[in-house]
């Protein structure tokens, strides 16, 4: 398959590389959520962090998006320290090189698919965010529901709405917080086999935070995070 | 040089025009201040006797009137008073001759000369005919009643010294008639109290010989007379003669306090008039027959019905008379308004 | 009991307590509504209290009045002897003067007969407190005056007034100093007392009294002495019940209050739905907490009642803000209406700000009653969330879009009923049907404003997407999917700029009337007129003998003596009665003839025939036209008349007869001139003009002489100064309903935290979160101003057509005033984008992390 987005992708899928990551959260009794995590991930890799709830998997995966920041150390993204960047530039960094995908409310519930999934490239200021979002609901098998409201949609079609959005910047690196954590183990199977596909497809960088060892079996690799360490 | 203008102003005083009647009964608009004086002394079937005041005022476009009745039997006085405008069917006094009215108050011209007088207060509705027992006496020297020094410190006063009274008094159903003798002044002119004067004792008695003398005395702060005070003896039958002051001797034997002004009034008099040969004691017949009209003239004033006793040329004589005492009660005097 | 109190804890008192900025909000929009209201009440009661306070300081205990065309003669008083002896009766002359004493204050002056008064009327005298000095009182020239008015003039006894009055200048002597008590309450204490021969001197009114004011004594038959006195008085005068006069003055400003609290009213209602709105919020934000409640056993009654307490309070909180805020806001407005009842209805009326009492109650009242209806709707809605764990969200929006087709339905009948109702008669002579045509409309509007909320969001995506790229797509998508909400907040911005819109045309078609009609019925070049004070306002007349001096003066073509006068009709309802000289109509034509007629052939024909001409608001009052009769009292007694024509007028809401001059002057005898209107020979300029005759009027006659241009600016100066409290309250209106959609996105913000989160973590920048919430604010402005335009054409149209006709009389062309809306519009918009400012920080602000975590 040829597709318009392999050829404006990188030529490289990025790697990420952390090193002695910690995130702690202020209070009367501060909360270690990671502490002094050492993670690098190959470009093109599938990892899988696994781990009870509360180790810290999300925390980790909000800092690699781009969504937090962490409290010391440095985390690299195909070779930028993210945690350096200013604001504006971390804004950009979201928008354009990292896609995300949610356990729920992973969609606005105001807009269509079709609008959800065009949106971080609309964000862009792209012109073809239509076609790039048209193409990509086409590869989830969304076309039918494009119009829908995400209320109308199961919860698979939502994650797969949602898998079609962490790619329509042509994000090379696309992060899944328990994507099939509200899903039936039917559906749930349907979405890990599809991040997988289009993972292999796009030559993608997939970090999958899940608690489930079915769903860790089909990554490359998997680190176990408790109490915010590797083990 | 002062002194001597206010002398040839007093000489050259506006030769008095003569009185005429019933003209002269009526208002006389061209001078501010006016009124008609009634008072009498009432009896009725039951021997019960009374005094009655009623007044007419006039000061420019202001009516007032004041309607007094003493009760002797009872002991008891009463007034009544009012103030209008001068408006048609409200108060208003006539030129032509008497009539005049406040309210539903009244003294009109009657048949034969007659007055009839209508008035009503708290004792009733009075009605009165009285018919003049003598001609109307013109009082002061050349028709004027000179009050003071300054040149509108006089009036013209005119007097129906005895006037016999029949009527009654009516409350409600019942009418009491009444009979007695009354007495008239009218007086017009400018109203000013003369120039160191504080207020006037003025008394009317009426004998038993069927004379009458009038006496005023104008006061000084010290209670005496000033030189103008001056009275008239009226004789059963002739001409009325004046009195001047230097003639009389007043002094004042009893005094009365009011509880309500706290003024203090003479309250009996001996008076003795040498010329003819009069001399007698004056007593009230009630110590209080005190009006304070706060809501018409605003002068507080002593007016009442009084008995007379003493001799005349040694011979024991009796009489009635009605007595007004002004300016007793602080700086309530009659004339210093106008 | 204690269940109540967490399940009230935990629905609202808790909320409350974390975001206390958010709880305030509802709450100073209820306070400015009540505070409008409120202030509006204050004013009013003030207003009427003291007319009525003035009637009945003047009527005093008095039981019959004795009044004529032309005042009550003196002679004909004598006819009323025969009362003492059941009664009293009291004289009383009236009228105004204009003080000379550098304040140009007017006053009223009142001349009674001193003694009379205290059967009649209170009058108590402070000072002089001696007997003596009192009877100094009694001179003529004296005057007595209430002690406040004397000392806020820095006069004392023997001080000499300075008085312009029935056109000539004089002195008064103060004799003595009032208690403001009884009589001296007339005309809010501004007044002075004399005899009536020294006021009908100052007034012109010599050998005349206005009333003869009768008491009976306890006892006495009122029938019986009331046809005695009837039977005793002569033709043209007539005796009515006392009471009447106080009457007439409340329905004089009944017309003006009632558009005053409809306009509060409606601020009322904008607050109301800020109510609504704040609770709706709150039914929503707690959806979950409603739902484990629910599930933990709490009654739906026990949720109603925890939402009905939170309204409630809002209401309460709000109420008692607006209180306070009120009274000082009726400060502010006090002199503002009573600057228009002044000008409109008495030069001398005056404000007393006695009685706040009870309206203080009513608004309190008001503001309660209509938070709790507010808070009705969405804590219904409350107790219909099912006991189960949260929602998705966008279901309840679903719910809702089904029922859109009724209201539309809906919408649609109330319209048409109010097309129905604006047609019908006045009710009891007040368009009672045409302000229930208005609630109509808004009733429709608040029906038919999810619907516009959702068009407004589909038909604006495209075009806010190409503009303003993903921010306004966003926008759209916000503005529609908030649909319950932005529809509460679009519908009170809407009703309340509907409502200014249609205000600004109503006013503007008034005045442009206005101005037409002082154009091509003021035609004289110079007006003389009684010299009148600060207040601008017509003061007494003037006496006959001026109009020969105006005469002389060289250049003056011709001079029509007018007088206008209080007089009534052969049943004794109330009208103005004006005499003009018709040979001067003729030649130079007056007020413009509502059927276009030529106004100066019907002078000609008019002053021939001794018809008289009607104003329009005497046609519509009376039910007359051209051809039919209108009756006036005269002192001849009563007199029928044909009527030639109606004229355009606004000088009257009474109606006004206009006869000629000397058919006036044989019915009337009065020679009085209200005001002499002179035109100027050709070739005679009116500045010119006027120069010539205030040199041959001047120490002479106290006048104010003005051209043409002069008198007309003062008009429309006036008329200008009668709309300045509508254009405030209008304003207040638009304020509260602008802080509801503050509200509403506040809400939305708070709401759309998770939303918000995602949008950042999908690389959505600070910077285009806030565009979207302030072009959400934007699109919430747009809609209602969309919404308001056509409500307001109803509005407008009810005013104009219905409502003004039927209260005043008074007929509009219509004007759209395409600039003054535009900026009222734009002035919205503004602001509107101004309440988008704070929510869009809120918005920008969000966390992603915190945001996307809290599940």
């Amino acid at each position: 398959m040829s597709s318009p987005d392999a050829r404006a992708a990188p030529s490289s899928a990025p790697a990420v590389v952390c090193e002695r990551v910690s995130k702690v959260y202020p209070g009367a009794r501060p909360v270690v959520a990671l502490d002094a995590v050492d993670l690098a991930v190959s470009a093109g890799e599938f990892l899988a962090i696994v781990g009870p709830s509360g180790g810290g998997k999300s925390t980790l995966l909000h800092l690699v998006a781009g969504i937090d920041r962490s409290t010391s150390g440095s985390i690299r993204v195909g070779g930028r320290d993210i945690g350096s960047l200013p604001e504006s530039e971390l804004t950009l960094y979201r928008r354009r090189e990292v896609g995300v995908v949610f356990q729920f409310f992973n969609l606005l519930p105001h807009l269509t698919v079709r609008e959800n999934v065009e949106l971080p490239r609309l964000l862009d200021g792209r012109k073809d965010a239509t076609l790039r979002a048209r193409e990509l609901l086409d590869r989830v098998d969304l076309t039918g529901r494009a119009d829908a409201h995400p209320y109308e949609l199961s919860g698979g079609e939502m994650q797969r709405a949602a898998i079609a959005r962490g790619l329509v910047t042509g994000a090379r690196l696309l992060l899944a917080d328990e994507p099939t954590g509200n899903l039936d183990s039917r559906h749930g199977d349907e979405v890990l086999g599809l991040l997988d596909q289009v993972r292999r497809e796009r030559g993608v960088t997939l970090l999958l935070a899940t608690h489930s060892p079915a769903a860790a079996r089909r990554a490359d690799r998997t680190v176990e995070l408790s109490d915010g360490r590797i083990s | 040089m002062k002194w001597i203008r206010a002398v040839a102003f007093a000489a050259l005083l506006p030769a008095a025009p003569p009185v005429t009647f019933p003209r002269d009964h009526g208002a006389h608009p061209e001078v501010p201040v006016e009124w008609w004086y009634y008072t009498g002394h009432l009896s009725d079937g039951a021997g019960r006797s009374y005094g009655f005041q009623l007044t007419f005022f006039r000061v420019r476009d202001v009516h007032l009137a004041h309607f007094a009745w003493t009760d002797v039997s009872r002991r008891k006085f009463r007034y009544v008073e009012k103030t209008h405008l001068g408006l048609p069917g409200i108060a208003s006094a006539i030129e032509e001759g008497l009539d005049v009215s406040n309210e539903d108050w009244s003294a009109r011209q009657g048949p034969a000369g007659a007055h009839v007088l209508t008035a009503s207060g708290p004792d009733g509705e009075l009605e009165l005919t009285l018919t003049p027992v003598k001609a109307p006496v013109l009082h002061g020297e050349n028709g004027l009643s000179r009050k003071g020094a300054g040149p509108r410190e006089f009036s013209r006063y005119v007097s129906i010294t005895r006037l016999a009274a029949r009527g009654s008094l009516a409350r409600g159903t019942r009418r009491e008639p009444l009979s007695g003798t009354a007495w008239f002044d009218h007086e017009w002119g400018s109203g000013v109290l003369p120039a160191g004067a504080v207020g006037w004792d003025w008394f009317a008695l009426q004998l038993d010989d069927g004379s009458e003398l009038m006496l005023y005395r104008m006061r000084k702060p010290d209670g005496s007379a000033t030189a103008f005070s001056s009275g008239t003896v009226v004789p059963p039958r002739g001409a009325a003669v004046h009195v001047a002051w230097s003639d009389v001797r007043l002094a004042e034997s009893a005094h009365w306090t009011s509880p309500r002004s706290r003024a203090r009034y003479p309250a009996a008099w001996r008076i003795a008039v040498a010329s003819i040969g009069l001399d007698v004691e004056i007593e009230p017949l009630l110590p209080d027959q005190e009006l304070e009209t706060s809501a018409s003239t605003g002068v507080t004033y002593w007016e009442g019905a009084c008995r007379v006793k003493g001799t005349r040329s040694g011979r024991p004589i009796a009489g009635r008379a009605y007595v007004e005492l002004t300016g007793y009660a602080g700086k309530d005097v009659p004339g210093t308004a106008f | 009991m204690k269940g109540f109190r967490l399940v009230l804890s935990a629905l609202v008192t808790g909320p409350g307590r974390r975001r206390p900025i958010r709880a305030l909000l509802p709450v100073v929009g209820v306070a400015i509504g009540v505070a409008a209201v409120a202030a509006i009440h204050h004013a009013n009661r003030s207003v009427i209290e003291s007319f009525r306070e003035s009637a009945r300081a003047v009527a005093g205990r008095s039981d019959f009045v004795v009044v004529g065309a032309r005042g009550v003669p003196l002679d004909a008083i004598e006819r009323l002897r025969f009362l003492w002896r059941i009664g009293s009766f009291a004289p009383l002359v009236s009228g105004s003067a204009v003080l000379e004493d550098g304040t140009g204050e007017v006053v009223s002056i009142l001349g009674t007969d001193y003694g009379a008064e205290g059967a009649v009327r209170e009058m108590r005298l402070v000072a002089p407190a001696t007997g003596a000095e009192r009877a100094r009182l009694l001179s003529s020239g004296t005057v007595l005056l209430p002690i406040s008015f004397a000392s806020r003039h820095g006069f004392r006894i023997g001080s000499r007034i300075p008085l312009s009055t029935g056109g000539v200048r004089t002195q008064v002597t103060v004799g003595g100093l009032l208690a403001l008590s009884g009589l001296a309450r007339a005309a809010g204490g501004d007044i002075l007392v004399t005899d009536v021969f020294t006021a009908g001197r100052l007034l012109g009114k010599s050998g005349f009294v206005d009333r003869v004011d009768v008491v009976l004594d306890p006892g006495s038959s009122a029938d019986a002495a009331r046809r005695e006195i009837a039977r005793r008085l002569p033709p043209g005068l007539s005796v009515e019940p006392a009471g009447r006069a106080a009457l007439a003055a409340g329905r004089m400003a009944r017309a003006f209050r009632f558009n005053l609290n409809a306009l509060g009213s409606l601020t009322l209602l904008v607050g109301m739905f800020l109510v609504a709105n704040a609770v709706s919020i709150s039914v929503l934000r707690r959806r979950p907490e409603i739902a484990t409640l629910r599930s933990l056993g709490a009654s739906r009654a026990s949720i109603f009642a925890a939402f009905a307490v939170e309204g409630l309070a809002v209401g309460a909180a709000g109420t008692l803000f607006g209180e306070v805020g009120g009274l000082v806001l009726a400060r502010i407005a006090l002199s503002a209406v009573s600057g228009t009842v002044s000008s409109v209805y008495a030069p001398a009326a005056k404000i007393s700000a006695a009685g706040f009492g009870a309206p203080v109650l009513a608004a309190a009242a008001a503001g309660a009653l209509s938070s709790f209806l507010a808070v009705l709707l969405p804590a219904a809605e409350a107790t219909r969330v099912p006991p189960a764990p949260a929602m998705r969200p966008g279901s309840t929006e679903q719910v809702r879009r089904r029922r859109l087709r009724p209201r539309a339905a809906a919408a649609a009948l109330a319209l048409v009923t109010a097309a129905v109702l604006s047609r019908a008669n006045p009710v009891a002579g007040f368009p009672y049907l045409g302000f229930a045509a208005v609630a109509l409309v808004v009733v429709a509007l608040a029906l038919v404003s999810p619907i516009a909320v959702r068009a407004g969001a589909a038909s604006t995506r495209l075009l806010l997407a190409r503009l303003f790229g993903p921010a306004g797509r966003l926008a759209t998508a916000f503005f529609g999917g908030s649909l319950a909400r932005n529809a509460v907040a679009v519908t009170a911005l809407a009703m309340a700029l509907g409502m200014t819109l249609a205000m600004i045309t109503t006013v503007a078609s008034m005045r442009e009337t206005v101005r037409a009609w002082v154009e091509s019925s003021l035609r004289a070049d110079v007006w003389v007129r009684p010299a009148s004070g600060r207040a601008g306002a017509v003061v007494g007349d003037l006496p006959a003998e001026i109009v020969p001096f105006v005469q002389s003066v060289a250049g003056v073509a011709a001079v029509d003596p007018i007088r206008i006068r209080e007089a009534s009709d052969a049943s004794g309802r109330a009208l103005t009665v004006g005499a003009s000289d018709f040979r001067v109509l003729a030649r130079a034509g007056g007020a413009p003839l509502l059927d276009g007629r030529d106004s100066r052939k019907t002078a000609e024909a008019a002053r021939r025939e001794r018809e008289v001409l009607v104003s329009e608001p005497y046609a519509r009052r009376f039910g007359t036209s051209r051809g039919d009769v209108a009756s006036l009292r005269t002192p001849k007694g009563p007199r029928s008349f044909r009527i030639a024509g109606v004229y355009r007028d606004f000088t009257s809401d009474r109606g006004t007869v206009l006869l000629d001059r000397s058919l006036y002057l044989d019915l009337f005898g009065d020679t009085r001139v209200t005001s002499v209107g002179i035109l100027a020979r050709d070739g005679v300029s009116a500045d010119d003009l006027r120069r010539r005759i205030r040199t041959a009027l001047h120490g002479r006659f106290a006048v104010d002489v003005t051209t043409n241009r002069e008198l007309r600016r003062q008009v429309l100066r006036i008329f200008d100064r009668t709309f300045a409290v509508t254009r405030a309250l209008e304003g207040i209106a638009v304020v509260v309903s602008v802080l509801g959609i503050a509200n509403a996105l506040v809400g939305s913000a708070v709401e759309r935290r998770r939303s918000f989160g995602l949008l950042r973590a999908l690389g959505a920048s600070r910077g285009q979160i806030r565009s979207a919430v302030l072009l959400e604010a934007l699109l919430a402005g747009v809609v209602a101003t969309v919404a308001a335009v056509a409500a307001g054409a109803a509005f407008a149209a009810l005013l104009i057509g219905v409502i003004n006709p039927q209260s005043f009389g008074w007929s509009f062309v219509p004007r759209v005033p395409i600039g003054r809306l535009a900026a009222a519009v734009s002035l919205v918009l503004l602001a509107s984008l101004a309440a988008g400012l704070v929510p869009g920080r809120i918005a920008a602000a969000t966390d992603p992390a915190a945001a996307l975590s809290e599940e």
